[in-house]
């Protein structure tokens, strides 16, 4: 049984978060340039950023727990990014010329959870999923994850090994709890995020991963919090709904909701303060805006189901 | 007098070290810790400072060899605590973990005859009142309870919350508090005695400490007993000749 | 027993025996680190990281961008 105080915290935290994202996105922020080429020079600016909302905005749809104007923002969301990666024609012209390239891949996965299909790029993908090389690449477990989670979104044939995938992750070796570093938490979320996709599936987790976070997730989101990776954190308690049960409680969820401003805006950490320079200031913390807006959507769709589940 | 105050918590602290060693030798077989005072010479009182503030652990050398408290270490703690003024804690919080370390000490050296059965210290707050975090914290601050033949409400809660332990640890570790990391992995060390298995695998954590910790004898005691605790847990594994 | 220790005769002062009195209380009850050393963001690690690397995982770096 979910604590009600940590729904409606998530709730509100979530909604608020997707509230200050679409303000931004309405008002022209984070656009990819009109002479975007797909050799992308700087891919973090803004082709990774809208990778991640469509990801947000597509678990928004999937989950449906979001509310008429959360339903609308989400599907509004969408669209603009569809747009702005021209209908996918940037995916496509990006793989067609990088074949063991994942980002289009992964970025069409988000897309292709909420119907957004471009069948020039489901050809050029199965086909592609056929070479070895594609499957040669050396890459982190969690980001080979990634790729195989992007292939059952979109439907691909290949059927990887999930067994194997999840060996190669730091978390499936399932190491002393104290050695873990910033940059281990983040592959470690994502290890969860990938294998359960995004919270649909509990089950997808096995189950010594599970008890090992039931017990150090608790340490992890401590420490964080402690130091204001606020970021970290929230992608942790995203982890902690996407396991079943959550376990670390309200303690995240206070602290985050008290960091969170009226405008919706979750700072990214302690360190810097938030910009006042509108565009600087999304730039910064949109990753945290997607990341709250998932947390607190997988955390109430989690309960809501479970309930349901039980009922 | 600043200066004063300053030079009499350095002078304590260099006698916790000398003591918190000579019990780390004895643990190794090297003697008892009252030959730390030699016969009819005049007791520095920071020494005596230094014994009533490890309190039980002095006796623990005698504890892990299977006896009853070494009897002329016995006489120089219960000496102790006679002449050195009895501490000062600055809350109410630090007075209950005095009194229940206290209590340890009294209970050993009931044993050995040298004090009267005191009253159990009140209750401490668990960790549903004071969440995992502080209560481990708290924890840490009474390791010395943490010793075969002692058991009461603290070693109760111990074994009811070891995952909490488990997770102080992490935490302690993580904050790069190793010398609370070390105490706490004591307490989990005496869970594993106690025959549960820890959740947190424990060797690695102390192995880590030991390279990467302050280094200090009072420390080293800590995990020494630590791998002690661990021995009897396992006493199959104590053969490898496991350095205490 | 007691007799094989000769200790030293108290303090002469009252102040003396509350300094001494409050030192041991801070040395039997130790607080945690007031300030965590938790592990955060390092530059070198991210550095390292082209876009592959960071795709939907963390906001980092913001400032440092890694050179291609």
């Amino acid at each position: 049984m979910i604590d009600t105080h940590v729904l409606a915290t998530a709730q509100r935290f979530g909604s608020r978060a997707l509230t200050w994202l679409h303000a931004a996105h309405r008002d022209g922020l984070g656009r990819i340039p009109d002479n975007t080429v797909v050799d992308l020079a700087t891919p973090n600016d803004a082709y990774k950023p809208l990778g991640e909302l469509a990801l947000a905005a597509s678990v928004v749809l999937r989950d449906g727990v979001a509310g008429p104007a959360g339903t609308r923002a989400a599907r509004e969301l969408l669209d603009y990014a569809w747009e702005q990666l021209r209908e996918g024609d940037l995916l496509y012209e990006r793989q067609l010329r990088h074949v063991t390239m994942s980002d289009p891949l992964e970025l069409y996965g988000h897309f292709a959870r909420a119907g957004y299909r471009h069948p020039a790029l489901d050809d050029l993908l199965e086909s592609i999923g056929r070479l070895r090389a594609a499957h040669a690449i050396e890459i982190q477990g969690n980001r080979r994850l990634a790729i195989a989670n992007a292939r059952r979104l979109i439907g691909l044939s290949h059927q990887p090994d999930w067994a194997a995938l999840t060996a190669g992750t730091w978390l499936g070796a399932l190491p002393e709890p104290w050695a873990v570093e910033w940059e281990i938490a983040y592959q470690n979320t994502h290890t969860v995020f990938h294998l359960t996709d995004w919270g649909a599936h509990p089950e997808g987790l096995p189950e010594p991963i599970r008890d090992y976070l039931h017990d150090w997730l608790p340490a992890w989101l401590d420490i964080w919090l402690e130091i204001g990776q606020w970021d970290l954190a929230v992608e942790l308690l995203m982890v902690d709904a996407c396991i079943g049960e959550p376990i670390t409680g309200r303690q995240g969820w206070d602290a985050l909701a008290a960091v969170q401003r009226a405008d919706g805006l979750v700072p990214r950490d302690a360190n810097d303060p938030v910009s006042d320079d509108r565009e600087e200031a999304f730039r910064e913390n949109q990753h945290t805006a997607v990341v709250a807006v998932l947390a607190g959507d997988i955390t109430l769709a989690r309960a809501l189901g479970a309930d349901a589940a039980a009922a | 007098m600043p200066f004063a105050e300053t030079s009499l918590r350095e002078q304590y602290a260099a006698a916790v070290e000398r003591v918190a060693g000579r019990t780390l030798d004895a643990l190794r077989g090297g003697g008892d810790p009252a030959a730390l005072v030699e016969p009819d010479a005049a007791v520095p009182r920071p020494l005596l400072a230094a014994v009533r503030l490890l309190g039980a652990d002095l006796l623990a050398p005698s504890l892990f060899g299977g006896g009853e408290p070494d009897p002329a270490t016995a006489a120089l703690l219960a000496e102790a605590r006679r002449v050195v003024p009895a501490p000062a804690p600055p809350s109410e919080q630090a007075a209950l973990v005095i009194a229940w370390q206290d209590w340890a000490a009294g209970r050993l050296l009931v044993r050995a005859g040298h004090a009267e059965a005191a009253p159990r210290p009140a209750p401490l707050p668990g960790p549903e009142d004071l969440g995992w975090q502080a209560w481990s914290v708290r924890m840490s601050q009474l390791s010395v309870l943490a010793l075969p033949t002692l058991d009461g409400p603290v070693h109760d809660a111990a074994l009811a919350h070891a995952l909490a332990l488990a997770r102080g640890t992490v935490r302690s570790m993580l904050r790069r508090d190793l010398t609370t990391a070390a105490r706490l992995a004591r307490w989990l060390a005496w869970t594993e005695a106690e025959g549960r298995r820890s959740r947190l695998d424990l060797e690695p954590v102390l192995d880590r400490i030991a390279l990467a910790g302050d280094g200090s004898a009072r420390t080293g005691l800590e995990l020494a007993l630590a791998r002690r605790l661990l021995d009897r847990a396992r006493p199959s594994d104590a053969e490898g000749g496991r350095a205490a | 027993m007691l007799t094989q220790f000769r200790t030293e005769s108290a303090s002469a002062s009252q102040s003396a025996t509350l300094a001494e009195a409050e030192t041991l209380a801070s040395l039997m009850v130790e607080d945690e680190a007031v300030v965590s050393d938790a592990p955060t963001y390092l530059p070198e690690a991210a550095g390292a990281s082209l876009l592959a690397g960071l795709l939907l995982t963390s906001p980092k770096p913001p400032k440092e961008k890694p050179t291609r």
